[in-house]
């Protein structure tokens, strides 16, 4: 039980950071990019796809996993802040935000088998 | 988007704890469910509440401008449901059903979600309407 307690502290340490860092994305899309910010979540859900792909096959503590897989990439990327953007770009066309919507699918999804690829010993690949 | 060093604490606690939350709520739903459909759920009831926030926070979609969003709706939407939601956990959880061959499961988790999840954030905005203008 307290093994438990501390893994879920470490969940909430690692989601800190990840929501850190993806907001530090965001203010930086918004600064040079102004409008076109929702790079930045598209961005930040990529990375941490590729991330958890290839963490995915590493060798690590259950404290390991909940801190980086559950609570760092967990944190760094948001489906809610997709959605959201996926109505507000609803209003600026429908081409506009259904190619939002099929480009990031493919991308998070190239993303997690990249990162998967790229952990996997040398001789399976 | 104006942060100051404030609300920069306050959005990372946030999405740690929305982290927390989704562990928690992750533990109790794969009881019942499979692991992908837990993620499903998770991401569902945060794109419908983000949704809703916005119709709470801001009335509207058509004037939105982040920049000048409330610190609530930042520390709601951005921190909170921000660290509750995943995209990649959702993908691993879609690229382990793939490799598996349940090649039909990974297709629907993958376009049920990407469906699903903006039209429950519509339902939230349109519900709030919905419920302001009938109060």
């Amino acid at each position: 039980m307290r093994g438990a307690s501390i893994n879920l502290l470490a969940v909430g340490l690692g989601g800190a950071l990840g929501t850190g860092l993806r907001l530090v994305l965001s203010l930086a899309a918004f600064a040079l990019l102004d409008q076109h910010a929702f790079v930045a979540t598209l961005a930040a859900n990529v990375l941490g796809a590729g991330i958890i792909g290839y963490l995915a096959t590493r060798e690590m503590s259950l404290r390991m996993q909940a801190m980086w897989m559950t609570g760092f990439c967990g944190g760094f990327t948001t489906f809610s802040l997709f959605s959201l953007e996926i109505l507000l770009l609803s209003e600026r066309g429908v081409l506009l935000m259904l190619a939002y919507g099929a480009a990031s699918l493919v991308l998070w999804m190239l993303a997690v088998w990249g990162g998967w690829r790229l952990g996997q010993p040398a001789a399976s690949a | 988007m104006n942060i100051t060093l404030t609300d920069f604490v306050v959005i990372c606690i946030a999405g740690g704890l929305g982290s927390m939350a989704r562990a928690g709520m992750g533990a109790v739903l794969t009881r019942a469910m499979h692991p992908a459909g837990a993620v499903f759920v998770i991401n569902g009831v945060g794109s419908f509440l983000i949704g809703s926030a916005l119709g709470v926070f801001l009335a509207t979609l058509a004037p939105f401008n982040a920049a000048q969003a409330p610190a609530g709706f930042t520390y709601f939407a951005i921190g909170l449901l921000g660290g509750f939601t995943t995209v990649s956990t959702f993908a691993l959880q879609v690229h382990v059903l793939w490799q598996q061959g349940r090649v039909r499961g990974a297709l629907f988790a993958a376009f049920g979600s990407v469906l699903m999840c903006p039209l429950l954030a519509w339902l939230g905005l349109v519900g709030v309407g919905a419920v302001q203008g009938g109060g």
